[in-house]
């Protein structure tokens, strides 16, 4: 073969990428070598490559030939997952320059249009991956929301739910009002902000004087339910035992003492507002106090906001130091600047509510995490990050695993006409399970499914098994032998 | 995953976590669409082909460490690919004949086969360590600083010159398992060369070949080697001091009856025509150590001695008419306070010059003339 004078990189890139696809050399099988197993964190069906990417791939990319040319069985699998809210998101977007709502839609008509959606602009980030030269197993592509890995989604939940791990409960959540969905810690962007902090008068109840205040958000107040004091606070002392009064509502409220309090912070008298901020509702939770929530689900006052009710809570804040003003009940407002949390997705401010929403019991579930890569039976690569990860892994919270949206899994509880709800992997398998527990006429069709789907993580952290369709047939020639994975 | 891992296989989903850092530009910003600062994937591979930019991307990626990201590096990239390309057409370009193999050949093949093996067993660690940048570093000074500017130099036949068999069959197994090292880190370039290299069967592609494993090898060659390079790497310094063009012959005295390995590459590189022991050096002739060896090259033959001094003497006069123009002109009131500063400044400038020059002619006069 003659070299030309000067290489031309796209020809030879192109055509020996096409040898390789035609001689399936990228694929394959179980056999007697020793695998070597690489399962691509799944990027987004509808992204495209970054330099992160780029990085991480080629990085895979090397590893995997090496290993293939050492003699071992390599394995690539690739795949994309349904990034849930980002996903939904550019879905919602697309339908409103359409002029299409979201709201006057079936469930099964967005969908439908979801996955048009997807199977226009999905992919393409693999494409582009085969550019870089990656040399995965094509033949082994999966997605979150296939159906393999959709049943084992299902599979998974229906587990831990009868393990007892999974739970419904009431909890504080990051509220997105504009995505009208609750989100993850990790969706969260905290930033600086330029505010307020304005110190507001409660009246004590039958007597001359006030509890002064400080806060950054004054239209909070007409969800409080009590005012807290530093058991050993001297300034504040002549308040202990007593009840004030909410301005403007005249809401009656008790004045209690706990040591959560810090004096040096504006007064050192702090408002209570259970349904709206996270610290709020523990001590709440503590002291038994009632919950008053007065935002909708879109961030505008409900009727717990009184005078204000159907009003944004940006707005109300604003009439609110007016009135407050007017009214007298306004000592001074100092310039402030805290730290306030930004969808990551629709870069609105986040709004800590309170709502039912389904948990993932964390603590049980990572302690063999935890052990496996103190003890090394886990390698970090470079291991300083030792220490980030036992941090994460003692600090774990329970999971919010539910999200109010329609593109991904959705939840496989199923409710009864009279209260209670049943989990099956089926309508049918929920049915005969509900007969069971109920003692009145029941058809299936009474039978309610959640509304919500599942986080796209709770599919993502089942990747490296689900890809090998693992959870379906834990026994099966590919994941008894490609997994556990090589990286 | 690790946690899901545990629950439902009851083992850990990998054995190893290979954490890569944040990809930031040159100055250390984060890249983001928002700072316009990101380059676009596609656009980069068009510019510089897939392998130009994946090797852009490991130079610049130790494992966790946030990488600093340098269109540059892509160049660089892209910069070997056509290294390794034109190393191969040089290759390709021999006649071969059949002539006896030359010693330095001879010595060549013996020195980069343990050089070879040598990298492959640095290779193979830093790989267990998943220092891949560190791996590709590894390989890439293998071929451009070892096999190209050493090997390949050492065994090029002259101009128009046919190159013998066995040389030539040696080489070109070295630029196979070269190209196999090469290729999980720039496929397509090494595949399309691993079939220039020679005729295959269809299901013969680098891909799919088996990597050169590490064989032992001689570590007393490699350190003998080095020695000849330094030897080599000081005549090359005097040959630039001196102002003597490579294809001028030169001659290496040692001092002491010292012996020395590979004279006849020795020869090669540094174009020298005769190596002789001698006790004292010539006057004149440039000297260097390496190691406790004490070299000299007599420069003072090339260049009749007489002749020198009568050029030297030639120019000194010269500059000193020169020098005395300028002082006359400083020495003149009128111009020194009329002229322009900047010109005045100039005309000082060349007087320092002037004296700087005569007296390094002085000198090397002086020991001409001993």
């Amino acid at each position: 073969m003659e070299l030309n004078s000067k290489y031309d990189p796209s020809e030879v890139e192109s055509k020996w990428y096409q040898y390789w696809l035609d001689h399936r050399y990228f694929h394959s099988e179980p056999d007697e070598r020793e695998p070597y197993t690489v399962v691509i964190p799944p990027p987004n069906v509808t992204g495209v490559l970054h330099m992160g990417h780029m990085l991480n791939n080629t990085i895979q990319d090397i590893l995997v030939r090496r290993a293939r040319m050492q003699g071992k069985n390599a394995c690539w699998v690739p795949g994309t997952d349904h990034a849930s809210i980002a996903t939904e998101a550019k879905v919602v977007n697309k339908l409103a320059e359409e002029g299409i709502n979201k709201n006057e839609l079936s469930r099964d008509e967005f969908l439908n249009h979801a996955w048009e959606w997807t199977h226009k602009h999905g992919g393409i980030i693999l494409e582009q991956l085969k550019k870089l030269g990656a040399s995965c197993d094509w033949d082994r592509t999966c997605f979150t929301m296939d159906e393999l890995r959709s049943e084992s989604v299902m599979k998974v939940f229906v587990h831990l739910f009868e393990k007892g791990l999974i739970y419904r409960g009431i909890r504080m959540v990051n509220w997105d009002p504009k995505a009208l969905t609750a989100l993850s810690d990790e969706e969260v962007i905290y930033k600086e902000q330029q505010g307020f902090l304005y110190y507001l008068r409660y009246p004590i109840e039958n007597e001359v004087g006030y509890a002064v205040i400080a806060t950054t958000r004054p239209e909070t107040i007409l969800g409080d339910t009590a005012v807290c004091i530093h058991p050993n606070d001297e300034k504040n002392a002549h308040l202990k035992g007593k009840k004030v009064i909410v301005p403007l509502i005249n809401r009656v409220i008790p004045v209690i003492e706990d040591e959560y309090v810090d004096t040096e912070f504006g007064t050192g008298c702090l408002k209570i507002t259970p349904a709206h901020d996270v610290n709020d509702y523990i001590i709440g939770e503590k002291y038994q106090l009632p919950i008053i929530d007065i935002f909708n689900n879109d961030g505008t006052l409900n009727d717990h906001g009184q005078q204000y009710a159907g009003m944004d809570r940006f707005e109300v804040r604003k009439k609110i130091v007016e009135d407050l003003e007017k009214a007298g009940f306004l000592e001074k407002k100092e310039a402030y600047t805290n730290k306030v949390g930004f969808s990551e997705r629709t870069n609105v401010v986040i709004e800590p509510k309170l709502s039912t929403q389904w948990f993932l019991k964390m603590e049980q579930l990572a302690k063999p995490a935890l052990e496996a890569v103190m003890n090394d039976t886990i390698q970090l690569v470079p291991p300083k990050f030792k220490n980030t990860y036992r941090h994460w892994m003692e600090n774990v919270k329970d999971w919010c695993i539910s999200r109010q949206l329609w593109w991904g899994h959705r939840i496989p509880a199923y409710y009864l006409p009279k209260g209670g709800y049943v989990v099956a992997l089926s309508k049918k398998e929920a049915y005969e399970k509900a007969m069971k527990m109920v003692d009145y006429p029941l058809d299936i069709e009474e039978l309610r499914q959640d509304e919500d789907v599942l986080d796209t993580w709770f599919s993502s952290w089942l990747w490296p098994i689900s890809v090998f369709d693992g959870i379906n047939q834990p026994t099966n020639r590919d994941i008894t032998y490609y997994y556990p994975t090589s990286i | 995953m690790i946690i899901a891992g545990y629950e439902f296989r009851n083992e850990s989903p990998f054995h190893k976590v290979y954490l890569t850092g944040i990809v930031r530009d040159k100055l250390g910003r984060k890249m983001s669409k928002s700072l316009g600062n990101s380059p676009e994937p596609l656009a980069l591979i068009e510019k510089y082909g897939a392998d130009g930019v994946r090797m852009g991307m490991m130079l610049s990626a130790p494992a966790g460490n946030d990488i600093l990201f340098d269109e540059a590096l892509c160049e660089q990239g892209r910069n070997f690919n056509n290294k390794i390309w034109n190393a191969l057409r040089l290759i390709k370009g021999w006649s071969i004949a059949d002539q006896p193999q030359s010693e330095a050949s001879a010595i060549a093949i013996r020195w980069f086969d343990a050089k070879l093996n040598e990298a492959i067993v640095e290779i193979n660690d830093l790989f267990d360590k998943y220092r891949i940048s560190e791996a590709l570093m590894t390989v890439y000074k293998l071929f451009w600083d070892e096999f190209s500017s050493w090997y390949l130099e050492l065994i090029k036949p002259g101009f128009q010159q046919p190159i013998d068999a066995k040389t030539f069959d040696a080489t070109r197994l070295f630029f196979e398992k070269l190209l196999k090292l090469l290729h999980p880190f720039m496929p397509f370039i090494t595949e399309e060369l691993y079939h220039a290299l020679d005729d295959r069967d269809e299901n013969d592609c680098i891909m799919i070949s088996l990597l050169p494993e590490a064989e032992p090898f001689d570590k007393k060659v490699l350190e003998q080697f080095e020695f000849t390079k330094e030897i080599i790497a000081s005549i090359r310094t005097i040959r630039l001091q001196k102002n003597i063009p490579n294809k001028e012959p030169l001659m290496l005295q040692i001092l002491q009856d010292e012996t020395i390995p590979f004279e006849s590459v020795i020869k090669k590189m540094g174009n020298i025509n005769q190596i002789e022991r001698v006790d004292i050096k010539q006057n004149g002739a440039a000297s260097f150590i390496v190691g406790t060896i004490e070299f000299a090259i007599p420069t003072g033959s090339l260049t009749d001695i007489n002749e020198e001094i009568k050029k030297i003497t030639e120019e000194l006069h010269y500059l000193e008419g020169f020098l005395d123009s300028v002082n006359k002109k400083l020495s003149n009131d009128r111009f020194v306070t009329h002229a322009k500063p900047e010109v005045v400044e100039m005309e000082r400038k060349k007087r320092s010059d002037a004296e700087s020059k005569i007296a390094t002619l002085k000198a090397t006069l002086s020991t001409l003339t001993l």
